[in-house]
């Protein structure tokens, strides 16, 4: 089986599958546009931890059947909270992590893996009240108490019971 | 002890103060050995003396003991969190924190010592942390997929985050296409005016593109506001959630004239018909309707709705239609010709729900569609028995009370064109006694249905007789719902073991006669078998139970009453 080199952005060297590679749309084409390559590709937003992580997901899914066009409804039906057991355990890293996973899969172009990490950051805010996002997420609030208090007036209908 | 105890305290602090710390250490270690039962007290001597020492760990050992010995007491936390903090353990002492406040006794003087070790070490952890902004760090694209899986409601709550939150939320249109009011706060409907100024504000954000509309009633607003009006062209959805009782009928004449774009209306508020009537002559793109409730009213019968251009020549595009009136009104002869002009222009029908009157099956004779899906619900009060006429083209059928828990007055007599029928799903809920003739005529119809794979037949007593002769035509069923059955008895689930090999799922809830013997019986020939409902079968054993649940076979019983599983709610015994 062919083999592909990633470079990341510090400059370390990875050698893959192509089928493992093939999971990113993003190195898809260019294998398909540049035939083969022995030259590493280089990946100058992803660095070597976070493409190793990546990497590790890729080599996990190299197998699956990628259904490119579900229908919009049936997105629209599946809970967020359905992802797979691997990936939930796959995911679970400290936020700075996901973070970079999601930019990261999103400049790949692996769809599977950014709506996983997209639906994790999802449960990290449902059900949650304004302060416990921000503790969550450690964002500083930055209304003045009036303003927070006119914004949660407007907006009433959508507080707890 | 106390006197003793005593003397080790004042020894070893003596110790202490004169930084004798090894002496003290050794002496400590003395008096625990020598202890059958050493207190709290005694390893918090030892604590101090480790900590001295800077042997971090082994004073950590000794606070966790202190902890066990009394878990209501600050004192273990205390120590063993600031021990983690020395060592750099900073999350596992916010933990022991955490879980000491948790459990101390609200009386401890030393549970405010407690909670303001807590929080200043959560205020340190918190500036330590970075900012994690999701608006700052990704790009709208992933924004609006994170964004995809939450309710309307929590998109709302997010723009009470920070300054950057909200203006980002509201900067974003697609946020506000789909106003999803069903977990609105109880009690909203009280501040309408509010309201319809909080839609003004989402339809600007919007920029008065909002697509759909759902549980706007809850919010107090059962006619479309002006606010709402100005998105009227792009409108496709709207949907009302509750079953609200009818405050007055002007107000539901719910819908007019303007949205012309509207294809998916479901109304499970009260309608009356003339507003019906309107609708179906204003929203001419309608794909799915609900009429929950319909309610007759003196405008509709004086109404010209067939003169107009839409019932003149008309073709509505509906797939999809549930039609139920409020059968407390009596039925009026203009009601049953609506129904037929709707019937008869609607070729691409599909689904139908329907209240059942008397010719309906004439109705359903004469209509040019190809139903696949048809749904009765019956709260008619006629005694004699119904005819229901079945085309070859469904394939789903369901006759039910219309409403829970009532029974059905009189018999159905289901007729279809000659030969099989390719029915695949069926519901009938009997609940009546069934004269000898219709048990007849039911059995012979059932006898056409070969196809099945889906049979739920409730409260079906008076079939008790041919049950075993019913469950023999239908080979290919996979699933099978016989709940509050008082003949499933074990000889039954033999018979069924080997007459219907591919079953995936069975409910034999309620079916007291049924033991142990007879579900192992039915797990052993079921090979397919997925899951089994057994609720209220008393007699099944615990151990025979979780013998089922070890082959992978999903079992439901009495105590998972949190699974909703169909049938059970009553047992009728004839």
């Amino acid at each position: 089986m062919s083999k592909v080199k990633l470079l990341s952005s510090d400059n370390e060297e990875f050698t893959v599958d192509r089928i493992v590679a093939e999971k990113s749309i993003l190195i898809k084409n260019m294998l398909e546009d540049m035939g083969e390559m022995n030259v590493p590709i280089p990946l100058p937003n992803v660095s070597s931890n976070v493409l190793r992580k990546i990497i590790e997901w890729c080599e996990h899914h190299k197998n699956d059947l990628y259904t490119g066009n579900e229908d919009e409804t049936e997105i629209r039906l599946k809970k967020s909270t359905d992802i797979d057991e691997w990936d939930q355990k796959f995911i679970s890293v400290d936020q700075e992590m996901l973070f970079e996973i999601i930019l990261a899969s999103n400049y790949l172009d692996i769809k599977p893996l950014l709506d996983t990490g997209c639906k994790t950051i999802a449960n990290m805010i449902r059900g949650k009240s304004p302060e416990d996002i921000r503790k969550t997420f450690n964002i500083p609030n930055d209304f003045t108490p009036e303003e927070e208090e006119q914004i949660r007036k407007e907006n009433e209908w959508a507080e707890d019971r | 002890m106390n006197s003793q105890f005593k003397n080790y305290n004042d020894k070893t602090r003596l110790l202490l103060k004169r930084r004798n710390f090894k002496e003290a250490l050794s002496y400590i270690t003395h008096c625990i050995e020598r202890e059958p039962n050493p207190t709290m007290e005694l390893f918090e001597l030892r604590v101090i003396a480790f900590e001295y020492l800077k042997k971090y760990d082994e004073a950590q050992t000794d606070a966790k003991r202190m902890i066990h010995l009394n878990n209501k007491s600050a004192k273990g936390y205390l120590r063993l969190g600031k021990l983690q903090q020395l060592s750099n353990q900073d999350g596992m002492a916010d933990q022991t924190y955490a879980l000491g406040l948790a459990n101390v006794h609200k009386l401890d003087p030393l549970l405010p010592v407690l909670r303001k070790a807590s929080e200043q070490l959560a205020r340190r952890l918190q500036l330590s942390r970075p900012v994690m902004n999701l608006f700052a760090r990704f790009p709208k694209e992933i924004i609006i997929k994170i964004f995809d899986n939450l309710d309307f409601k929590t998109v709302v709550r997010c723009m009470q985050v920070s300054r950057l939150w909200s203006k980002s939320i509201k900067k974003e249109p697609a946020f506000f296409r789909r106003l999803d009011f069903t977990y609105a706060k109880h009690g909203s409907v009280m501040n309408r005016d509010k309201n319809v100024m909080c839609i003004a504000r989402y339809s600007a954000y919007a920029k008065n593109e909002i697509q759909s509309v759902i549980g706007v009633e809850k919010l107090g607003i059962l006619t479309p506001s002006k606010a709402l009006l100005r998105c009227v062209p792009s409108l496709t959805e709207w949907q009302t959630i509750s079953e609200i009782k009818v405050p007055q009928l002007d107000k539901l004449h719910l819908i007019w004239t303007p949205f012309s774009n509207l294809q998916f209306l479901h109304c499970n508020t009260p309608v009356t018909f003339s507003t019906a009537a309107r609708i179906l002559h204003s929203c001419p793109k309608l794909v799915e309707l609900t009429f929950k409730s319909l309610i007759p009213d003196l405008l509709f019968d004086s109404m010209e709705w067939k003169d107009t251009a839409t019932f003149q020549s008309p073709t509505f595009s509906l797939k999809q239609l549930v039609f139920l009136r409020d059968q407390k009104f009596p039925l009026h002869e203009t009601e049953t010709e609506f129904l037929r002009q709707i019937l008869q222009n609607s070729p691409s029908l599909e689904t139908l729900t329907v209240t059942y009157q008397n010719n309906l099956s004439g109705l359903l004779q004469q209509a040019p569609c190809k139903l696949k899906k048809l749904s009765v619900f019956d709260d008619s009060h006629n005694p004699s028995p119904k005819k229901l006429f079945i085309s070859s083209s469904v394939e789903c059928l369901t006759v039910e009370p219309g409403l829970p828990n009532l029974a059905i007055s009189s018999p159905y007599d289901i007729q279809s064109a000659e030969g099989d029928i390719e029915l695949r799903e069926l519901l009938l809920n009997l609940y009546v006694r069934l004269s000898q003739d219709i048990v007849t005529k039911t059995t012979n119809f059932l006898e056409k249905c070969r196809h099945l794979r889906s049979l739920i037949l409730k409260d079906a007593v008076a079939l008790n007789d041919q049950l075993a002769q019913i469950i023999s035509f239908f080979p290919d069923l996979q699933v099978l719902d016989l709940s509050d059955n008082i003949s499933v008895d074990d000889k039954f689930a033999t018979v069924l073991g080997t007459m219907c090999p591919q079953i995936k799922q069975l409910n034999l809830s309620g079916c007291p006669s049924l033991t142990g013997r007879g579900l192992l019986s039915l797990v052993k020939t079921l090979t397919q078998l997925e899951k089994v409902s057994i609720l209220h079968c008393d007699l099944v054993s615990k151990e025979t139970i979780s013998f089922v649940r070890n082959k992978g076979i999903k079992v439901y019983t009495s105590t998972y009453t949190s699974v909703p599983v169909n049938g059970t709610k009553r047992l009728k015994l004839i």
